[in-house]
């Protein structure tokens, strides 16, 4: 006996309505979804030629310098764009989703939306200025 | 025109009466479980789903609803698609108009382009025509437990405790938005997720989980968590966000799903802590 014969009397027969190979071309939410995961493949390379760079570095100064010669290349210059565009947009989305996650309640009112991410923007400003400040050698 | 008293919609030029504006080519997904040849009709249709397109004639307050009410009453009645409230609140008339989910109550022919494609929601089994298999949300709904329990008698509404069962509406704040969930799966069909992932809980059905768990008189979250801190659970999603984007009632699941992560994982970490505490 198959199972066909088994299964019991009916006309169901539901048909699968599997997701379209490019279903992340569908809308602007969804390429934007793509986008910002492939940002992660840049970021990866990104990081592996960050550490280079210090092993680069740790191996002396012939090593260092011809890093240094590495990323003068069009190509590599093409890349940090890239890559720079991708974590700009990797910022942006994020902080513009993260009140989801964030609820705050004052009171009886819900804190906005918008002022969660204002500040987001203004917690990585600060960060950003500190770096900035360090690296300057602590003066202003 | 007069109106209601206190109401000024009467003043409104598009509500005044409706207006013939003309016809629309709408074009309709079809499908058929068994064959037209088993049923008994002589077109040899059925088994491969198809499209049928109609010029359907549309006024001022022609929703897709009407126009495929209108299809089924003049063109051909066996057309099969859901509607029940006309209003936007049963949840059963959700579909896929010019590939994007829609109430097709509240989705007006005059809002739309001249071709109009309505298909069954996406990601969901169809059954016949418009009609989806809305039994494995049910399923899931079960799982995540949809009723407040209380500390006594963590299995049930216990009418016993009403007293404790008092709230400010501070309290009321923070479940109210996911308390508005109608069930209609428009953001099952918005979400690559659920498409790929059979198993997923999905928005709507985490959304309601959490409606409960936020709710100041309910205990019921331990009992939640096996369902929602499962591999088919929360985990899953990877907030593309589409789901708040499609909701009509901007009950935003995606919102919900993100709790619903944290309340998973600060359960794991105090799970572990306790562990070694043990120890
Ligand atoms: S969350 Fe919104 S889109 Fe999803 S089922 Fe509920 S009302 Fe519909
Ligand atoms: S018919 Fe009830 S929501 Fe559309």
């Amino acid at each position: 006996m198959s199972d066909l014969d088994q299964r019991p009397a009916s006309n169901r027969r539901p048909l699968a309505q599997p997701l379209p190979r490019t279903w992340f071309l569908g809308t602007t939410e969804y390429r934007l979804y793509a986008l910002r995961e492939a940002s992660a493949l840049f970021l990866g390379i990104f990081v592996i030629n960050v550490c280079w760079a210090v092993v680069a570095l740790s191996r002396g100064l012939e090593t260092w310098e011809r890093w240094l010669a590495f990323q003068r290349h069009p190509a590599v210059v093409v890349f940090t764009v890239i890559t720079l565009a991708m974590v700009l947009l990797q910022s942006v989305t994020w902080f513009q989703v993260s009140p989801k996650a964030i609820r705050v309640r004052l009171g009886e009112r819900q804190l906005r939306a918008s002022w969660i991410i204002a500040a987001q923007y203004a917690a990585a400003f600060v960060v950003l200025a500190l770096l900035i400040w360090r690296a300057r050698g602590g003066r202003s | 025109m007069s109106g209601c008293e206190g109401c000024n919609c009467g003043s409104r030029p598009d509500a005044a009466e409706s207006r013939p504006l003309g016809t629309k080519r709408v074009t309709v997904f079809r499908y058929r479980p068994c064959s037209a040849v088993e049923q008994g009709s002589t077109e040899p249709r059925g088994g491969e789903p198809w499209y049928d397109a109609f010029e359907v004639p549309y006024d001022t307050g022609t929703s897709v609803a009407d126009a495929l009410g209108w299809i089924k009453d003049n063109r051909d009645a066996t057309l099969a698609f859901r509607v029940s409230c006309r209003m936007g609140i049963c949840g059963s008339c959700g579909l896929m108009v010019n590939g994007k989910p829609h109430l097709a109550c509240e989705t007006f022919l005059r809002d739309l382009p001249d071709e109009v494609t309505i298909a069954p929601l996406a990601n969901l089994d169809v059954e016949r025509d418009l009609i989806v298999d809305k039994e494995p949300f049910l399923a899931a709904l079960t799982e995540v437990k949809p009723w407040l329990m209380s500390a006594a008698n963590a299995d049930g509404f216990d009418t016993a405790l009403s007293e404790n069962n008092r709230q400010t509406p501070a309290q009321m704040l923070d479940y109210q938005q996911f308390a508005q969930c109608i069930n209609c799966l428009l953001c099952y069909a918005a979400c690559p997720q659920v498409g790929f992932n059979r198993p997923f809980l999905g928005p709507a059905a985490i959304t309601v989980a959490m409606r409960y768990s936020r709710d100041s008189r309910d205990h019921g979250t331990a009992q939640r968590l096996p369902a929602l801190d499962a591999e088919s659970g929360v985990w899953p999603c990877t907030f593309v966000g589409a789901c708040s984007t499609v909701c009509p009632k901007g009950v935003d699941p995606a919102a919900a799903v993100q709790l619903a992560k944290l309340v998973a994982a600060k359960a794991r970490a105090t799970g572990l802590i306790k562990r070694k505490e043990k120890r």
